[in-house]
C-alpha cells in the first residue's frame, strides 16, 4: 500500500530548498557586485531586487504554513528599533542602486528598546518597502516612534498611495491580484496580530499621505 | 551615541561552515568591507583547533554543521570551556527560522544571528553594532576577567539605572552575576523585573532556576510546565524540569521528561549523559546503555570526550552480562586517550571487574595492581563511582585494607549523601564484611557528625579560636564534604563578628564559599553562610 502523497510537507520541504538555493544565489551576486565591473549597479540592483523578493515570498508562505497549522509563535526579545530601522534601510538601499532615497525618522518619543520578533518583522516591513520600491517616485522615509501603550513603524512613500479599494478591503484574508502585495499585505497584518502583549495585539493600518503617497503603518504592542 | 570607527582590517575573523562554497562567499563578503584576517574551518574540531593556536576577535559560524552537530552546541562547548573570551564576537549564520527559538531561550546566546541570506551592507552593520556594545559592556567584562564579581555587579546596577538600548542585555548580565555569588534573592528579582516587561522564555526560565535553586521544586515544576506548554521547543526547560521532579523523588516521571528532550535533540551529549545516569539510578539498564553508548560514539569526534563516559558505558555493559562488549569499550577508551594516565586508570580499574567476573583471575588482578600504581603516581581526581568500583576490585583480590580507606575516604567526603552511603554499604555487604562495614560507614558520618557538633558547640561556648580550628583540619582533611566546609566557613566568619576582623580567615571563609558552589550552587547552607559573609564585609567596610 502505498502513503498518500502529503502534498503540504512536500511543499513545505521544496521552498525551504527553493529558499536555500536562492540564498546561495545572492551571495554569488554579492561576489559579482564585489568585481564591480562598470554600467551593471542598475542589473545587479535589479537582479538583488527579485531575489529578496522571491525569497520573501517564500518566507511569507512558510510563515503563513506555520500560521494556519496554529505554529507560529514569534520569538520575542528586546531590539533597539533605531537599529532596526538603520538594517531595514541598508537592506532598501541595496535594492535600488541610488534611484531612489531611503531616509529614516526618529521621532522623539522612539523608545531605547522594544520587545518584538526582529525577523518577522522584518519580513512585514520589506514587503511594505518592496511595495513602495515600486511606487515612489524619488523617495521613502522610515519612521518610527512610540504612542501609547504601541511602538510604530511607518514606511512612507511620495508615490500616487494606494488605490482607494485597498484602503477599504479588510486585512484578515488573502487577497487574490495578479500583480502581488495582496499576500503581503495578509502576511503582514497576521504576523502584526501574533504579537501580543497583555490584552493588546497588533495591526496594520494603510493610509494615504496629506501629500498623496502611501503610508504602510504597523503597531506593535 | 557617537559611534566609534570600527577598525576591520585589524580584526581577526574566524569562519566555520561545512560547505566550501559558503565559506568562501562568507570570506567575500567580509572582504568586501575591509576585514582581511580571516581564517576557515569546516568543522567544530577544525574551529577549535584554531582557536587554540591563536586568538580570534570574531567567529561567524553556521548554525548547521553537517556532522550533525549544530553551531549552538559549539558556541557552549567553547564558551564553558574558556575557548573565547568574552569579548570574542560569535555571531550565528543560519537558513531557517528554527534557530531563532533556539536562541530566545538558550541559557549561553550568541552576540548576533543573521538569517540567510543577507548582504554584505547588513553583514557589516550587525558587526559594527556588536562591536559597539562590546565596547559599551568593555569595563565589565574587564572586572570579570580579574574576578572581581562584586564590583562587576555595582557597574551593571549603576548602567541600569538609566534606559538605553542595552538594558536588557544588562539586566540578563546582572542576573547571571548574581546567581554566581549566590545571591538568588536577588537575581530572582531582576529576572522578575524583566518578566514583568514582558514574559521573555530566558527571564522565565531564569525565575524557574532560582526556584529550584531556593528548594521551591513545586512552584519551579509548575513554571517548568507552563514554558514547555507554550514552547515545546525549549530543551533546557526540559532539564531543569528534570531535575527538579528528581528533588521531589519523582524518579520515572524525571526520566521520561528527559527522554522527551533526548528525543528531540539527540545529539547533545551533556543531556545523553544525564539521561544515562538517571537511567542508571533508576534501574533502567537498556536505556542507561542507549544513552552511553550514543555518548562514546559521539565523543569519538569529538574535542570534548572524556574517560569516564567510557567507564560509564563499559559499567551498564558489566550489569547486562556483556563483559565482552565492556572490555572492548574500555580498549577503545586507552587508545582514544593516547593511553593517558587517567583513561589507563579509568579503564584499568573497570577492566579488573569484567576479568573478575570472567573468572580471569590473573588479569584481574593484572589490572587492580596497575590501577594501584598510576594512583599512587598521579594524582587522579576520580569520580566517585569510579573509586567505589576501585574498592571492589580491592576486596575481590584480598586487599581489605586499601578498600576500606577508599570507601572511608569517599564517606568522610560525603557523608550527608544517602546514595553514597547505601552504595558504600552495599560494597561491604558484597564483600562479605556487611557487619563491620556498617561500623565503619556509620562510624565515618558518626565522626564527621560529631566533628561538626563539636565545632559549633565550642562556638556556642564561646571557644571559638576552638572551633576555627577544629572546623578547618576537618575542612582540610575532607575537602569534599560541602557541610564540613560550609561549617568551617561559617565559624570563621562568626570569629570575625564577634572577634574583629582578619583578613586571612576572611580569605578561608570566601574559598571554601566558592569550593561549595562551584560543587553545589544550591546548597541549602550556601545560602546562609554567603549572607553571613556579605554581611560582615558590610559591618567591616571591606569590599569583598
Amino acid at each position: 500500500m502505498t502513503t498518500p502523497l502529503d502534498l503540504n510537507a512536500l511543499a513545505a520541504s521544496s521552498i525551504h530548498e527553493v529558499k536555500n538555493l536562492l540564498g546561495q544565489l545572492t551571495l554569488s551576486l554579492e561576489e559579482i557586485a564585489q568585481i564591480q565591473c562598470p554600467g551593471t549597479e542598475q542589473q545587479i540592483a535589479g537582479a538583488r531586487f527579485a531575489c529578496s523578493r522571491i525569497v520573501d515570498r517564500l518566507t511569507e508562505m512558510l510563515v503563513l504554513y506555520k500560521l494556519d497549522g496554529g505554529h507560529l509563535h514569534p520569538s520575542i526579545a528586546a531590539h533597539s528599533p533605531a537599529d532596526f530601522l538603520e538594517d531595514l534601510m541598508l537592506s532598501a538601499n541595496n535594492l535600488t542602486a541610488g534611484r531612489i532615497e531611503i531616509c529614516i525618522q526618529l521621532e522623539t518619543t522612539a523608545p531605547d528598546f522594544w520587545f518584538f520578533d526582529r525577523d518577522l518583522i522584518e519580513s512585514a516591513l520589506m514587503n511594505a518597502v518592496h511595495n513602495a520600491l515600486s511606487h515612489a517616485r524619488s523617495r521613502i522615509l522610515l519612521t518610527t516612534e512610540q504612542s501609547g501603550e504601541y511602538l510604530i513603524f511607518r514606511v512612507i512613500d511620495d508615490g500616487a498611495g494606494y488605490p482607494a479599494d485597498l484602503l477599504q478591503a479588510p486585512l484578515n484574508a488573502p487577497r487574490v491580484s495578479n500583480q502581488g502585495g495582496g499576500l503581503g499585505l495578509f502576511f503582514a497584518h497576521s504576523v502584526a496580530r501574533a504579537h501580543q502583549n497583555k490584552d493588546r495585539s497588533g495591526k496594520v493600518q494603510l493610509e494615504n499621505t496629506t501629500s498623496g503617497g502611501a503610508a504602510f503603518i504597523l503597531y506593535l504592542p | 551615541m557617537a559611534l566609534m570607527e570600527i577598525n576591520f582590517p585589524e580584526k581577526r575573523v574566524l569562519i566555520i561552515d561545512d560547505h566550501p562554497g559558503m565559506r568562501s562567499s562568507m570570506r567575500a563578503i567580509l572582504n568586501g568591507f575591509g576585514v582581511v584576517l580571516v581564517e576557515m574551518a569546516s568543522t567544530a574540531n577544525e574551529a577549535i583547533r584554531r582557536l587554540q593556536a591563536k586568538p580570534f576577535d570574531v567567529i561567524v559560524c553556521d548554525y548547521f554543521l553537517g556532522d550533525g552537530s549544530d553551531g549552538q552546541q559549539f558556541l557552549e562547548q567553547i564558551r564553558r570551556n574558556n575557548l573565547i573570551s568574552l569579548s570574542t564576537i560569535f555571531v550565528m549564520v543560519t537558513a531557517e527560522r528554527v534557530y531563532e527559538k533556539v536562541v530566545s531561550a538558550v541559557e549561553l546566546a550568541p552576540d548576533d544571528y543573521l538569517i540567510k541570506p543577507f548582504s554584505g551592507e547588513v553583514m557589516r552593520s550587525r558587526l559594527e553594532r556588536v562591536m559597539q556594545k562590546k565596547l559599551a559592556f568593555a569595563p565589565i567584562y574587564q572586572l570579570l576577567e580579574n574576578g572581581k564579581l562584586a564590583e562587576a555587579t555595582q557597574l551593571c546596577t549603576e548602567l541600569t539605572k538609566h534606559s538605553s538600548k542595552y538594558t536588557i542585555d544588562i539586566l540578563r548580565l546582572l542576573a547571571e552575576l548574581y546567581v554566581a555569588q549566590g545571591k538568588f534573592d536577588e537575581a530572582q528579582e531582576i529576572y522578575q523585573q524583566v518578566v514583568n516587561l514582558r514574559a521573555v522564555p530566558w527571564a522565565r526560565m531564569g525565575l524557574a532556576t532560582m526556584l529550584h535553586f531556593q528548594n521551591r521544586h513545586q512552584e519551579a515544576e509548575e513554571l517548568l510546565e507552563e514554558i514547555i506548554d507554550e514552547a515545546p521547543e525549549y530543551m533546557a526547560a526540559y532539564d531543569l524540569l528534570s531535575k527538579v521532579c528528581e528533588s521531589q523523588d519523582k524518579n520515572e516521571r524525571a526520566q521520561q521528561v528527559l527522554e522527551r528532550a533526548v528525543a528531540a535533540s539527540p545529539l547533545t551529549m551533556h543531556r545523553q549523559k544525564d539521561m544515562g545516569q538517571l537511567a542508571m539510578r533508576n534501574g533502567d539498564m537498556e536505556a542507561a546503555e542507549k544513552a552511553f553508548e550514543n555518548v562514546v560514539a559521539r565523543g569519538k569526534t569529538s574535542f570534548f570526550r572524556m574517560a569516564e563516559d567510557y567507564a560509564n558505558l563499559s559499567r551498564v555493559q558489566m550489569e547486562l552480562g556483556k563483559h565482552n562488549e565492556a572490555l572492548n569499550t574500555l580498549r577503545d577508551a586507552r587508545t582514544s586517550f593516547n593511553g593517558s594516565a587517567e583513561a589507563t586508570f579509568t579503564a584499568s580499574v573497570m577492566e579488573s571487574l569484567v576479568h573478575q567476573k570472567t573468572g580471569n583471575v590473573e588479569a584481574s588482578v593484572k589490572a587492580l595492581t596497575s590501577a594501584l600504581e598510576i594512583q599512587k603516581t598521579h594524582s587522579i581526581k576520580s569520580q566517585e563511582d569510579l573509586s567505589l568500583d576501585l574498592a571492589k576490585a580491592c576486596f575481590a583480590h584480598g586487599k581489605d585494607d586499601e578498600a576500606k580507606s577508599l570507601i572511608e575516604n569517599l564517606v568522610l567526603n560525603n557523608h550527608d549523601s544517602v546514595t553514597l552511603i547505601q552504595k558504600a554499604k552495599q560494597l561491604f555487604h558484597e564483600a562479605g564484611m556487611g557487619e563491620e562495614g556498617a561500623a565503619i560507614v556509620d562510624g565515618s558520618v558518626k565522626a564527621v557528625i560529631q566533628l561538626n557538633n563539636q565545632g559549633v558547640l565550642k562556638a556556642k561556648q564561646g571557644d571559638l579560636d576552638g572551633s576555627v580550628q577544629l572546623l578547618t583540619e576537618a575542612a582540610e582533611k575532607m575537602p569534599g564534604n560541602l557541610q564540613i566546609i560550609l561549617n568551617a566557613a561559617q565559624a570563621l566568619l562568626v570569629h570575625i563578628d564577634k572577634r574583629g576582623w582578619n583578613e586571612d580567615y576572611m580569605k578561608s571563609a570566601l574559598h571554601y564559599i566558592q569550593v561549595a558552589r562551584s560543587k553545589s550552587a544550591a546548597h541549602p547552607k550556601l545560602l546562609s553562610v554567603n549572607k553571613l559573609a556579605q554581611d560582615m564585609t558590610k559591618k567591616y567596610g571591606v569590599a569583598a
